[in-house]
């Protein structure tokens, strides 16, 4: 791909427009607890700078999980490459609101007195939405060309992939700029508050991850619901921990008359016999799993019926780490899973 | 010893964890047993999943109440956590007159901050649990707690928000946008001045002016306030209170369960044991991958017997997994009893999967 100058945003009638999601330059990724969302984050930052843009991952809920899944120090609020190609960073709007007061506005002299005070934390938590423009100007930040930093000239990212907030607080994120857009009308904070309401609506796309259970699935097709009703860029639903086919194709019927007899009949008679019950137990084990893939198999497919997903495998590999995200990144570029809707036969 | 022998003699049963680990289904299940063995119970669920709502005739709204009867020997009682009228009771309780209980109540401040002040949630499921042990007739009260950043916020919420409230320093940032003591403001030092006109001009004067004015309001109660956070934290301190950690076998969800424990034993707090949920355990089996190869390419029995095979060793590695992340736990925290609750092939939502959760959550070893 021609490198674009990356302060420029896209333009959508441009032929040779990426395709979604990276189309965008910020991809913000959002999904209820326990669904892998930082996983995914770092997954698609890698299928990301594969596609060989310049690209940082951003953690704004940091417990310390993704340097583990990365492999690397724990992030600070400096950019810092990382061994896959992209650069990563831990967000809090707390180090952000010092960093705009203390670079931006130029109130170089209170960046001790503010942390110890802890006011700005205050600020940060008690003031509605002000939270989400400290982070929304953070990123605004990252994507343009630095002037004031002490290392002024960076070159802005092409793609910042956000790992979000959960999805319960997306909706909230989404609408601040727009709310102080209305209660700050003049003077250069006023301008800000527009160029971050800019980014939100050209350059940004909500990507969701969700799991194929019950309430994961609900929760997803809540968010949409709400996406769709502010207008907001969203796709596609990255369906997290799919279980791989139990059976291959004409097999399911034959495993389902099986009886634990059958089963150590089988392995007997190739060299490793076993006990009834443990045939049973091994029999019941993978008809179980069986049973979880088809129900999943719905799941999935109502989740499709609500717009593009993508669908990411449950590894079994025995930790998480750059090679799993290897495997997740050739998926999401891939763009697209099995069929969905279709039973194991 | 089970969960159950360890949950004996509880009046107070709170269920932490970090999100998405299944904390309201263990809530249930709990209150669900204990209801069927002729206890009183009262159960306060905070966002419980739709479908799990409807299937135990949950109330459909924050802050309803009901009844249910599961043909046991009492009906369970189960309440959905209104944050903002739990709120709205403690400013009624509080605010001494009905001019400043008005004042509070009308407040656009207090209307947003009554949702959104991080640890509010927290604090409110807390003060729900309050009332309820003071002021009804439950032999036991199990809560769960809301999906939060820090799962343990509710107790750092009584501080962080009477520190707010009472906090020096925000009131001597806010001190120029009191409306009555604008002319006051020549006497604020330049410091002040600058950050107060600084974050005025970020957040919006007018939104300070509402915080100031609210503070103003907020003042009478204070102390009656912060009263009331301390009894709240006595609750949770009494050793008939036990709380319950909940985690996913996975490194980062256990090291957090890590945490949560160390802080709660430095509160002084009753722990009953972590539970790990989901868990994967794999069948015994011959591990020979040749074995499964030459089975593999043979009639559909033998075939169906590899890909039983195959399912076998996936769950070997996701076993493996969960131990490798459970380990650093036990080792650490080896006096803290750790239960297994295997994962279900359908998700548990309805009143006969949550008894047989129930019997693995709290079944005798």
């Amino acid at each position: 791909m021609a490198p674009r100058a990356a302060h420029e945003p896209p333009d959508p009638s441009d032929p040779s427009r990426p395709p979604a999601p990276f189309d965008r330059r910020v991809l913000l990724v959002s999904g209820k607890g326990g669904t892998g969302k930082s996983t995914v984050a770092a997954a698609l930052a890698l299928a990301g700078a594969r596609t060989g843009r310049r690209t940082l991952l951003v953690e704004t809920e940091g417990r310390g999980g993704m340097a583990r899944l990365l492999r690397v120090p724990a992030l600070r609020f400096e950019e810092e490459p990382t061994p896959l190609g992209f650069h990563a960073m831990a967000l809090t709007a707390h180090e952000a609101l010092i960093e705009y007061l203390t670079r931006i506005m130029g109130l170089r002299g209170l960046g001790g007195p503010l942390r110890r005070a802890r006011v700005t934390e205050m600020a940060t938590e008690a003031i509605p939405g002000f939270r989400d423009m400290m982070i929304g100007g953070k990123l605004h930040e990252l994507t343009g060309w630095r002037e004031v930093h002490p290392d002024a000239g960076r070159r802005p990212y092409d793609l910042l992939v956000v790992d979000g907030p959960p999805t319960g607080q997306l909706i909230q994120l989404l609408r601040a700029p727009e709310a102080y857009r209305d209660l700050i009308r003049v003077g250069r904070a006023a301008r800000q508050v527009v160029s971050i309401h800019r980014l939100f609506t050209d350059e940004l796309r909500v990507v969701l991850v969700a799991i194929p259970e019950e309430m994961s699935v609900a929760e997803t097709l809540e968010a949409v619901e709400g996406l769709d009703g502010m207008g907001a860029v969203y796709g596609p639903v990255l369906v997290n921990r799919v279980i791989p086919p139990v059976f291959p194709t004409g097999v399911g019927a034959a495993a389902r008359r099986l009886s634990p007899a059958d089963v150590a009949g089988v392995l007997g008679r190739a060299g490793h016999p076993v006990p009834e019950p443990v045939a049973a137990a091994l029999l019941e084990s993978a008809l179980m799993e069986d049973g979880r893939r088809r129900a999943q198999r719905g799941r999935v497919a109502r989740l499709a019926r609500a717009g593009p997903i993508v669908e990411l495998p449950l590894l079994a590999t025995p930790s998480m780490g750059p090679g799993e995200l290897e495997v997740l990144a050739d998926t999401i570029s891939a763009g697209r899973g099995e069929p969905a809707g279709e039973g194991s036969a | 010893m089970s969960l159950a022998e360890r949950l004996e003699g509880a009046r107070v049963i709170v269920v932490c964890g970090s999100g998405g680990v299944g904390k309201t289904t263990v809530s249930a299940a709990i209150a669900l047993a204990l209801a069927g063995e002729g206890r009183r119970t009262a159960v306060v669920a905070v966002d419980p999943a739709r479908r799990l709502a409807t299937s135990l005739a949950l109330p459909r709204d924050p802050g309803g109440r009901r009844e249910l009867d599961l043909g046991g020997p009492v009906p369970l009682t189960a309440m959905v956590l209104d944050t903002k009228r739990t709120f709205d009771e403690l400013v009624e309780r509080h605010a001494g007159s009905a001019a400043r209980r008005d004042r509070i109540l009308s407040n656009r401040f207090y209307q947003r901050i009554a949702d959104t002040l991080s640890g509010t949630h927290e604090y409110m499921a807390m003060e729900r649990l309050h009332q309820l042990a003071t002021e009804e007739d439950f032999e036991v009260i199990v809560i769960d707690t809301p999906p939060s950043r820090s799962a343990l916020a509710f107790l750092d919420a009584p501080r962080r928000l009477t520190d707010f409230l009472g906090g020096r320093f925000i009131r001597w940032l806010l001190w120029p946008y009191r409306r009555a003591g604008r002319a006051g403001m020549r006497g604020a030092s330049l410091g002040a001045r600058m950050l107060s006109r600084t974050i005025g001009r970020i957040a919006g004067a007018e939104l300070l002016e509402d915080t100031a004015e609210f503070l103003a309001a907020f003042e009478g109660m204070y102390e009656g306030f912060k009263r009331r956070a301390a009894e709240v934290l006595e609750l949770l301190g009494r050793p008939d209170t036990r709380f319950v950690v909940v985690t996913a076998p996975e490194p980062a969800s256990l090291e957090e369960g890590e945490h949560f424990v160390r802080r709660l034993r430095a509160s002084g707090i009753t722990l009953a044991g972590a539970v790990v949920n989901r868990w994967r355990r794999a069948p015994e089996a011959p591990e020979d991958p040749s074995l499964e190869a030459s089975l593999a390419g043979g009639e559909p029995a033998g075939r169906a017997v590899a890909a039983c095979l195959e399912v076998a060793a996936r769950l070997r590695a996701l076993e493996g997994r969960g131990r490798a992340a459970v380990e650093p736990f036990r080792r650490s925290l080896p006096d803290v009893p750790l239960t297994l609750v295997e994962e279900r092939p359908t998700d548990v939502h309805d009143v006969e999967g949550l008894a047989g959760f129930a019997e693995q959550l709290l079944r005798r070893p």
